[in-house]
């Protein structure tokens, strides 16, 4: 683990509600990491989870409002090896108890993105959006 | 590859079982491999 991930470093950036963002997401998580010095299996994992929980983010949480104008915040920090991804947005209020993915054996397309997000991080806690925030999701991974 | 790209290949994997015929997915990179396998898809979907 480099030097760099045993400070702390936050960063945070904020991307339109959109489908078309999420490789602007991918990017950006991308080169947080590096300055992390995360390898890059991890990297390419943590990228996967946090490309999920963005998509979630405006399939879910903007599914009657495709064409809006919000932005979503994610935010990145490290700290003493725990990384935290914050996920921001003013969307319809997630109910954490309806969160659920398809059981993996029952084999259809759709319904993997929050198990894949499960199998990646440590932890996943949805807490409570403060203004103008409506859903806050946190992802944490040890390092 | 993420939850999308797995989407794509289940449904193109099931439209060819149904046509009695199979979608052979072929040179998997490591990172698209390492996705299959955490849907646990490696034993269904046909890879070489």
């Amino acid at each position: 683990m480099s030097e760099l991930a045993h400070t702390n470093h936050t960063e945070k950036k904020d991307f339109l509600v959109r489908s078309s963002s999420l490789k602007d997401v991918r990017s950006f998580c991308r080169e947080v990491f590096e300055k992390l010095h995360i390898d890059q299996s991890l990297k390419d994992e943590l990228v996967l989870a946090i490309a999920e929980a963005a998509q979630n983010i405006v399939k879910h949480a903007y599914k009657d409002s495709p064409d809006t104008e919000d932005k979503m915040v994610v935010q990145i920090s490290c700290k003493e090896n725990k990384l935290q991804i914050g996920f921001y947005d003013m969307g319809t209020p997630v109910d954490p108890g309806k969160v659920k993915h398809r059981e993996i054996d029952n084999v259809k397309p759709g319904g993997l993105g929050t198990f894949f997000i499960q199998q990646i991080m440590d932890a996943v806690e949805f807490k409570d959006g403060k203004k103008p925030w409506i859903n806050h999701l946190v992802l944490t991974k040890q390092l | 590859m993420d939850s999308s790209g797995i989407s794509v290949l289940i449904e193109s994997h099931q439209k060819a079982l149904e046509k009695n015929t199979k979608v052979i997915i072929k040179e998997v990179s490591k990172s698209v491999l390492k996705v299959i396998m955490m849907a646990k898809l490696e034993q269904i979907l046909n890879l070489e």
